[in-house]
């Protein structure tokens, strides 16, 4: 399967900040991951991050991010004005 | 000729080629147009601008476009109305109203940053351009590609109300209703972007794009003399329009037009989607995602591209920021119509809602200038107003029952004032 990089925010909530999921999301999906951003505060984290990975391995991660509570966009963010 | 010089990272301070790039491969921050104001401030007067057309091209060496540019002729160069039956309704003695409702040629503010965006477009060989959006970009984007004889597509939401589409398909763009949430368009879009190589104005042209928006800056400060009001109110959707402004004070300053001079630059959204005034509030710069729920649906954007510039820029202004509610909006909608004859969508009912609060805050001087942000049309929003309207008298054609019906209405009135 050919490996891609793609691009993407995660916002944290509050009750997430302290749980390793970058971590937990590796050992799950074997994803490698390239941190570009970070920034955190005591009511959210904010991460730019790059993914590589096949898109279907790319696809569950984001899955799973989105089910827990993380909140994923592409690094446009918002782009419907 | 262009006075552009590079464009920059707004984070990291990397410099990248005049190209349609839009984040930076190291940080992925935003990219942003550098000039050199050197060489402006030597070819540019306030005598050469006055000279020129009445539109935003009058302000040529401070856009990112090199070549003749023939877009959008008539966009931008709107009125600056001194409101001053408003301003006695609202306690402001110097109150001013720079109405985008009246843009050439679809009605609101997106007409100069379109203009930019689509000249550039032409000027970097793109045959298609697109966006997303539901409502002024997407007009704003058709019609002017229409005019370029650019291919025109246009992403929605699915759901999104019939007038909105033929908005944008009247002139000959393809519109595309997309199943799923926004979330699922926002990612596709820029997955569209990646892929097609299209000139997608508010993604991959977004450095562009987002230099139009300081031409309402620019204006401000000419209509009122070559200087700055003292306050300007600004809504805050993608967050493109406040920091460009700030940008458009700071360069007038920077080329010599304006004398040093601040002006104190105020957000506004809607309490339904205020993921900005929540931070500033707070005293944050993480902005937290919110799902929007307001009838302002033009700046109901839950996660702002550009809402920490937003941040960045009121706070560096001696600013604050306000959210009012949606029966706020739509009191300050009828109120702008009544007084200046005036009337706005949501976001000009956000503006103006937002500027009575910070006048009733203190936070505004009841003698000095204020500026207040109308950035699109009522017209295209009737619904949005539409349930709080008295429906009109019913009579029969005969002069004895209008009679009787304008006794009544002036019994009502005296009653009224009696109270």
């Amino acid at each position: 399967m050919e490996r891609v990089f793609e691009r993407y925010y995660l916002s944290y909530p509050r009750s997430l900040i302290r749980e390793p999921l970058l971590y937990r999301l590796v050992k799950t999906f074997d994803l490698a991951f390239n941190i570009r951003g970070a920034s955190v505060s005591e009511d959210m984290g904010l991460v730019a991050i790059e993914f590589e990975g096949t898109s279907a391995q790319i696809e569950r991660a984001l899955q799973w991010l989105r089910e827990i509570g993380v909140t994923v966009e592409p690094i446009e963010k918002n782009v419907i004005e | 000729m262009s006075y552009v010089t590079d464009l920059r990272c707004r984070e990291c301070g990397q410099i990248y080629p005049i190209e349609p790039l839009h984040v930076c491969e190291t940080c992925f921050g935003p990219l942003e147009v550098s000039y050199d104001y050197g060489r402006i401030r030597g070819a540019l007067s306030r005598s050469t601008i006055e000279s020129r057309p009445r539109n935003l091209w009058r302000y040529r060496e401070l856009l990112p476009v090199a070549q003749e540019v023939e877009m959008g002729p008539f966009s931008g160069f709107t009125p600056l109305l001194e409101a001053k039956r408003l301003g006695a309704e609202i306690g402001l003695k110097h109150l001013f109203l720079k109405d985008d409702t009246v843009n050439h040629p679809t009605l609101s503010y997106k007409d100069r940053v379109v203009s930019v965006a689509i000249a550039k477009a032409l000027e970097f060989g793109f045959d298609t351009v697109s966006c997303a959006s539901t409502g002024n970009l997407a007009t704003a984007v058709a019609a002017h590609a229409a005019r370029a004889g650019l291919r025109c597509f246009i992403f929605m939401p699915d759901g999104v109300e019939q007038g909105k589409v033929v908005g944008s398909t009247i002139y000959g763009a393809q519109v595309i209703s997309i199943r799923g949430n926004y979330d699922d368009v926002n990612r596709l879009c820029s997955e569209i972007a990646d892929k097609y190589g299209w000139a997608f104005v508010n993604i991959n042209l977004r450095p562009y794009y987002t230099e139009g928006a300081k031409t309402f800056g620019f204006e401000v400060a000419e209509q009122l003399g070559w200087r700055l009001p003292d306050h300007i109110v600004l809504p805050t959707a993608g967050g493109t329009i406040l920091p460009k402004v700030a940008k458009a004070f700071r360069e007038l300053r920077e080329v010599g037009l304006v004398e040093d001079g601040a002006a104190r630059i105020y957000c506004a959204q809607a309490a339904g989607s205020a993921p900005v005034i929540r931070a500033l509030h707070k005293g944050s710069d993480l902005i937290e995602p919110v799902k929007p729920d307001t009838i302002a649906k033009s700046i109901a954007i839950g996660n702002p591209a550009d809402g920490f510039y937003v941040l960045r820029a009121v706070r560096e202004s001696g600013g604050w920021g306000e959210a009012v509610s949606d029966d706020e909006i739509v009191a300050a909608i009828r109120l702008l119509a009544r007084t200046e004859g005036v009337f706005a969508e949501p976001a000009g009912g956000t503006t103006l809602g937002v500027a009575i609060k910070l006048v009733e805050q203190g936070r505004i001087a009841r003698d000095e200038t204020v500026v207040v942000s109308i950035t699109g049309n009522g017209y295209k929003t009737i619904e949005a107003v539409a349930g709080s309207i008295e429906q009109p008298f019913l009579i029969e054609a005969r002069l004895k029952d209008f009679d009787a019906l304008f006794e009544r209405l002036l019994n009502g009135k005296r009653r009224r004032a009696r109270g």
